[in-house]
């Protein structure tokens, strides 16, 4: 059975961290620019190399006033992001049902839950977490899991900065904690967890309204 | 009620759109509508035909009607859907919904907020859908209005300071003629959430029609970033038709666990 996990965003912030702790988990690493280039790579893959396991990484996407932002940005934005996320998942797991990727894990932004001038990475990471649960649903009875990681803001910032108003943290998220939650997701004894969003934010989310 | 305000109302010929402006209308509140059918429902104090998925053509008219009339509330309703599985998925469904469903939203909202700032506040209701929590056949839908319910976090955020409230209403199975047409009775995923809703039956357009009023009346104006679903309790999770009925005693004995 092959090893091959499929990681999509390898230029992401979080794709280093992400690549260190696949290949820790014995995994042998494929990687995708970007969404629209995964059908075309499981394509060259040879018989028997397909990935068992894919994390989608969001791309990081520009900050900027609502009032400043063209619809026609959003939209190519969104586009690229979900059209394509869509038909690297009919790749994965829907055009092979007999054999599909076992586990598929998207990882969000922060901006999910809401930050001011982040229109277009709200919108982006919004959808990438509905297609995440509408496609647990969906492909649930091929026994395979689709969860979501929201990977806390301090995780893609440079420096050791909190953000105001963080309160108390647990941990400074870092790129690491993402990559472990994607981890567990992606065990294979994780069979019976699918359809799920883990923030992984060190604990901020209390107080706040659930996603 | 509270005192009368104009409102744009996009998607207004047909469903739950046309439910809101009727509402509207019937509770004395100046309504503008849009849609790409030129059938406006009785009583639009404006109506404008377009194409809201063209983005040049929308904003042109957006902003004509910006210009003409004082608007203070918005309701971003227009949207569709279509029934579709990942084995068939080409990313057609989600460009045209990406579109339809979340650029006409944005477009609206920038065309109407210069007015909102000039009169010191107002309120924007987006209608996503239950599906923000997954749909399969409906990935690219659900996509669209998970996408909405999180614009609706952002915007509320970031127009709070403005005395704009920007909240959401999710609707579940509701009676209207894009559910029939996207929701074949025999379906088996149909038959799941239709036996699971608790309130045994669709909802009605006025149903959601009533939680957009509750957005956009005066008093509600400390209520922001929130999101109502109007979906017969469906929300909570479908459950087997057995589901709404309590335990029988040997059930419920079992389920403690604990003896107790």
């Amino acid at each position: 059975m092959s090893r091959n996990a499929l990681l999509v965003g390898a230029a992401a912030p979080l794709a280093p961290a992400l690549r260190e702790r696949l290949a820790a988990e014995g995994y042998d690493l494929l990687a995708a620019p970007h969404a629209a280039a995964v059908p075309a790579l499981l394509g060259r893959l040879p018989e028997g190399g397909h990935p068992v396991a894919a994390v989608i990484l969001a791309p990081a996407l520009p900050e900027g006033r609502l009032d400043a932002v063209a619809a026609e940005d959003m939209i190519a934005a969104l586009d690229e992001a979900l059209a394509e996320a869509g038909m690297a998942a009919r790749a994965l797991v829907a055009d092979r049902p007999e054999a599909p990727t076992a586990r598929i894990v998207i990882v969000a932004d922060w901006a999910i839950t809401g930050p001011a001038c982040e229109t277009i990475a709200a919108a982006v990471s919004g959808g990438l977490v509905g297609l995440a649960r509408s496609w647990a649903l969906e492909f649930a009875p091929l026994g395979v899991t689709v969860n979501a990681v929201i990977a806390g803001p301090e995780a893609l910032l440079a420096d050791d900065a909190v953000l105001p108003l963080a309160g108390p943290l647990a941990a400074r998220p870092r790129p690491d904690h993402v990559a472990h939650a994607v981890a567990c997701f992606l065990d294979p004894r994780a069979a019976a967890i699918s359809g799920q969003v883990l923030s992984v934010c060190g604990g901020r989310t209390p107080g706040s309204i659930p996603l | 009620m509270s005192a009368p305000y104009t409102v744009l109302v996009t998607g207004v010929a047909h469903g739950i759109g046309r439910a809101i402006a009727d509402r509207l209308v019937a509770d004395g509140h100046a309504v503008l509508g849009l849609d790409i059918e030129p059938a406006p429902p009785p009583g639009l104090a404006g109506f404008e035909c377009v194409d809201i998925t063209d983005a040049a053509a929308a904003r042109r008219t957006l902003e004509r009607l910006a210009g003409a009339h004082r608007i203070t509330r918005l309701v971003n309703n227009v949207g569709s859907s279509r029934r579709e599985w990942m084995h068939e998925a080409t990313g057609e469904t989600q460009r045209w919904l990406d579109r339809l469903n979340l650029g006409s939203a944005l477009l609206c909202l920038q065309a109407v907020l210069p007015g909102m700032r000039e009169a010191g506040g107002g309120r924007v209701v987006n209608i996503t859908s239950r599906a923000v929590y997954g749909r399969e056949t409906r990935s690219a839908y659900a996509a669209t209005k998970a996408a909405l319910a999180s614009l609706t976090r952002s915007w509320a955020r970031e127009l709070a300071p403005d005395n704009i409230a920007v909240n959401a209403v999710g609707p579940g199975m509701i009676d209207t003629e894009l559910f029939r047409r996207n929701n074949p009775p025999d379906k088996p995923d149909v038959i799941r959430l239709r036996e699971g809703v608790p309130m045994r039956r669709l909802g009605l357009p006025e149903e959601v029609a009533q939680a957009v009023a509750f957005f956009l009346e005066e008093r509600t104006g400390y209520v922001t970033g929130q999101m109502i679903f109007v979906c017969g309790g469906l929300s909570l999770g479908a459950l087997p038709p057995a589901g709404n009925n309590p335990p029988a005693p040997e059930q419920g004995r079992a389920r403690s666990g604990r003896g107790d």
